[in-house]
């Protein structure tokens, strides 16, 4: 910019190296450190950034299951001590943190708590180093039912697509059928959750109730900050309904926008995501109400004892309710116990044995049921708590709990794994 | 690409009012950071990659204020303030002493603290998303305008955007200090062989870009969700608003912003699925066609 | 009044200046010849602050300036006009004139915009003009112009006429001898010897940084072989180069 300045002499300066060393330390310094004893388990998930409530989430539900547990005196007389690493949301990062976990650190067992990128690989890594790995937050259907895709050392207790798409289906359906929800829009994230979830979500509604059109849809980029111009193409196409799979900090952004155009009072909303703590949590002008749900976890959904107690008991320890994230890596601590238990030991193809459709009691379970079930030949948790609701302003801000039978739910899947080939 | 639903909204009047505020609140909190991130950049000639956690900072600060004393406008003024004296701060300790270095070096620094501040963020406010909702006097039906909506508070964010874009206009035209800035930015050499301390301007002009950002994210707070990292995806916008402006030119700031805004709204109807990339293109035509930019001026 | 002792300035790694010392007067008007890349430019940037000297020490009214930041520097009295006329394109010329003005507490003349005006009438008719629509001649008096603004005792030169039409050059050269006749101390930095020989009466010849020749215009008039060989003798050399 100066007219005359000359060329930079500072490229030698020593401090820059300091810094950089200084920086490198520090954060070496977050690393595990390694003991004999204990049954170890390595926890990977993206723990920094924007997305990073997703590994904070799932560390501190598995690490609650733990301290209860080892309260209890452990399991064949071993206690389990937790590792977590941050992934830094790279794939690439979070098979080195697996493969790491289980040459250097000798782990017993791998979680993995990160979004499906990086799920898929650490899922590889599974497969190669012969590893059991606990999936707690990837969704993507194929992770577990394509045969071709699933590895004999993966499990996930965490909630799949396609349940969460015939729920939704199901459950619209009705809600459309009584209300008559003719036009339809939908605006989701643009990236393949967000296609694939929006997609199916149609295809099960109109199972359901055949007698709609879809007269618009949107697909926001991810993170999107602002979604006016969005709302007021919704505003201006006038639909009878629209579905959103947005989630996160995008989710209560663009409700905070639309009440503002009041969106909300001129039509049905479906936000399947909406009833994440996290998500009705910050909501500090209170939770529109009236809009429909899918039932995320909530101390109240399922509303069982176990799973009040279970989320008070996070409460006292975290001080903020858990979320699904939370739960799913809870639950999968629950199996990995059980599964050690009746196998006597913490070899892999033993414990793989012992947890093929092992049934367990979780609070996770949805009602009737107190328990639920590690199907044995995909490695899939099903009989988990998976319903819609209706949203209230006033805690726990949701009502009218529905749950979707899990035959239904089980027959549905069926059919649609033979469609795909995947059966 | 549906260009007959943009024909019949431009046959619309309450499309064409929607989609125009639309655009306006998009523009008018992306100007509000971009022209900081210009001021800057034009003064101090230092890309300022960590410009949108400035704006992260300022949307944070600015609820932690509303929470504690309950006003808004009070939790907007303390915040920029908080955040211009941060930005002095941060000038005099951090920028200083990499004025001199290669290009590379400030890239380095300038990116390594939007891990830092996204982390600092995370440290103090927790790495949960926060929605502060529009503050209660906003809290109203929309104006409904010719069958068009418009909410009261993006009412009272284009004003407060056009506002600023005058003000700080004719802060830079017409007063000593704008003069003096504006001098700095062409040769800070021969302005300090004039006997003007130009580190003085330097973390003034830091401090305005940093008040600026931080008033784009105190604006933006009620209505965006508030999230380590919210920074980094506003600067892309910025540096396209910069780069397609002009660098360091705050109308071309002003006018590319506003482009930008209207491109958004209006691709959504006529381009939807590809309206991201509107604004690439327009990047891209800008630097083919006029690589300094609308307001720019050519390298000698 | 100026006394600058066995300066040493890099570039980077590259030595520009090799001990230099020279010293100036009040009242003087001191020439300071070299050819292109001599060190002319160096020598008074090193001065002004602008490109800081590794070893020597640089006095001004018997006060230390070696290693004082430039602002400070020129606040002491010296001006600076450097040779690449670094005007303010976008301010008009006014205002790049007041923005140099009180600059300097003492100041011999107390120079102030209508004596400026006086002086330089062209500028006066371009007032309201951006500084980037002058010409070059016209933008070098404004620099010079501008620097006077800041009521200086000591200005430093350089090179003013340097790439000017010959026209142009003769009606710079009269500003100077003007100025230097309200009591202004120069140092002029110049490749032109005829110039300097009829306003200095003391010059110093640099050449590959270090000063070979210090004396009254008089003894180097009779002492041609070192004209010869320092300086182009040839009446005008208007090469554009950059000085470092």
């Amino acid at each position: 910019m100066s007219g005359i300045n000359y060329k930079s002499e500072a490229i030698k300066k020593p401090w820059m190296i300091l810094m950089t060393i200084a920086l490198i330390c520090s954060f070496m310094i977050f690393s595990g450190t390694v003991s004999a004893e204990p049954i170890k388990i390595g926890f990977v998930s993206i723990m920094s950034g924007r997305v990073a409530m997703l590994g904070e989430e799932g560390a501190k539900g598995a690490q609650l299951a733990i301290d209860e547990i080892n309260a209890k005196g452990g399991v064949i007389g071993r206690k389990f001590k937790l590792l977590t690493r941050d992934s830094t949301g790279k794939p690439e990062e979070a098979v080195r943190i697996a493969r790491d976990y289980v040459v250097r650190d000798k782990v017993d067992f791998i979680m993995d708590g990160s979004s499906s990128r990086e799920s898929f690989a650490v899922k590889e890594v599974s497969r190669d180093l012969k590893k059991l790995t606990m999936i707690t937050a990837s969704e993507t259907t194929a992770n577990t039912a394509d045969p071709k895709i699933r590895t004999p050392y993966s499990f996930r207790t965490a909630r799949v697509a396609i349940h969460d798409s015939i729920v939704g289906g199901y459950f619209a359906g009705k809600v459309a059928k009584e209300l008559g929800l003719k036009k339809w829009y939908s605006i989701s994230p643009d990236y393949a959750y967000g296609h694939d979830n929006t997609t199916l979500f149609f295809e099960y509604l109109k199972k359901n109730y055949p007698d709609f059109e879809i007269i618009g849809q949107q697909w926001p980029k991810i993170f999107e900050p602002d979604y006016t111009a969005h709302i007021t193409k919704i505003m201006k196409d006038k639909p009878d309904a629209v579905y959103s799979c947005l989630w996160g900090g995008d989710i209560t952004a663009f409700m905070e926008q639309a009440s503002l155009y009041g969106l909300f009072k001129r039509m049905k909303f479906f936000g399947i995501n909406i009833a994440d703590p996290l998500v009705l949590g910050a909501l500090k002008k209170g939770v529109p109400a009236g809009m429909y749900t899918g039932g995320r976890y909530n101390i109240t959904m399922p509303d069982t004892p176990a799973n009040r107690t279970f989320g008070e008991n996070f409460k006292k320890k975290y001080g903020t309710y858990p979320s699904n994230w939370s739960w799913q890596a809870y639950t999968a601590v629950l199996f990995l116990e059980a599964a050690v238990k009746k196998a006597g030991t913490t070899d892999n193809e033993k414990v793989i044995k012992a947890l093929e459709g092992l049934t367990i009691e979780a609070p996770s379970a949805q009602p009737p049921r107190k328990t639920v079930t590690m199907r044995a030949n995909d490695h899939q948790m099903i009989y988990y708590t998976i319903g819609w609701a209706k949203t209230i302003s006033e805690p726990p801000y949701v009502t009218d709990r529905t749950y979707m039978p899990w035959e239904e739910i089980l027959k549905e899947e069926a059919a649609y794994l033979k469609k795909k080939g995947w059966d | 690409m549906d260009l007959s639903s943009l024909i019949e909204c431009f046959g619309d009047p309450g499309c064409l009012i929607n989609q125009t505020t639309s655009a306006l609140i998009f523009a008018m909190l992306l100007f509000l950071i971009a022209s900081g991130l210009s001021l800057i950049f034009g003064v101090l000639g230092v890309m300022n990659f960590a410009h949108g956690s400035l704006y992260m900072l300022g949307a944070y600060l600015t609820y932690t204020l509303y929470v504690g004393t309950s006003s808004f406008s009070l939790a907007i003024i303390l915040g920029c303030l908080g955040m211009g004296v941060f930005g002095v701060f941060f000038e005099r300790v951090f920028f200083k002493p990499i004025y001199t270095m290669h290009i590379l070096y400030q890239l380095l620094l300038t990116y390594a603290f939007i891990l830092i501040l996204d982390d600092v963020a995370k440290l103090i406010w927790g790495y949960e998303f926060i929605t502060m909702g529009a503050p209660d006097a906003f809290q109203r039906p929309p104006l409904e305008l010719a069958g068009s909506f418009i909410p009261t508070y993006y009412i009272f964010v284009i004003a407060v955007g056009i506002m600023v874009a005058v003000l700080l206009w004719m802060f830079l035209r017409k007063t000593k200090y704008g003069k003096l800035i504006r001098a700095t930015a062409h040769s800070s050499e021969m302005v300090m062989a004039l006997g003007k301390n130009t580190s003085v301007v330097y973390a003034g002009v830091f401090g305005l870009g940093a008040m600026l950002a931080g008033l784009g994210g105190a604006l933006a707070a009620p209505i965006r969700s508030i999230f380590p990292g919210m920074g980094s995806d506003v600067v892309i916008d910025c540096f396209i608003v910069v780069v397609v402006g002009g660098m360091g030119s705050i109308p071309g700031a002003f006018l590319a912003a506003i482009l930008i805004g209207f491109m958004r709204a209006f691709g959504i109807i006529g381009f939807p699925m590809v309206e991201e990339a509107l604004i690439f293109i327009l990047m891209a035509v800008v630097l083919i066609v006029r690589p300094q930019g609308f307001f720019g001026r050519a390298e000698t | 009044m100026l006394q600058v002792e066995k300066i040493n300035t890099f570039y980077g790694s590259s030595q520009i200046l090799f001990d230099v010392s020279l010293e100036v007067s009040l009242g003087e008007v001191v020439g300071l010849l070299g050819r292109n890349g001599a060190g002319k430019t160096t020598t008074l940037r090193s001065i002004m602050g602008l490109t800081r000297p590794k070893r020597g020490n640089i006095s001004y009214k018997g006060k230390d300036i070696f290693g004082k930041p430039t602002y400070k520097i020129a606040k002491m009295g010296i001006g600076y006009v450097p040779e690449d006329r670094i005007i303010f394109p976008d301010l008009s010329v006014l205002d790049n004139l007041n923005l140099a003005s009180k600059t300097s507490s003492g100041g011999v003349n107390g120079w102030r915009i209508e004596r400026v005006f006086d002086l330089f009438p062209v500028l006066k008719a371009r007032a309201h003009q951006n500084g980037g629509t002058l010409s070059g001649g016209e933008q070098q008096m404004l620099t010079i112009a501008r620097t006077l603004m800041g009521n200086p005792e000591l200005i430093l030169v350089d090179e003013p006429t340097e790439g000017l039409a010959p026209l142009l050059v003769n009606e710079v050269r009269k500003l100077i001898l003007a100025i230097a006749e309200t009591g202004t101390t120069i140092l002029l930095s110049e490749q032109n010897i005829k110039f300097s020989l009829k306003s200095s009466k003391r010059v110093y010849i640099i050449e590959k940084g270090e000063i070979q020749y210090e004396g009254s215009v008089e003894n180097l008039r009779e002492n041609e072989s070192i004209m010869k060989k320092y300086l182009a003798v040839q009446g005008y050399d208007c090469a554009n180069q950059r000085t470092n």
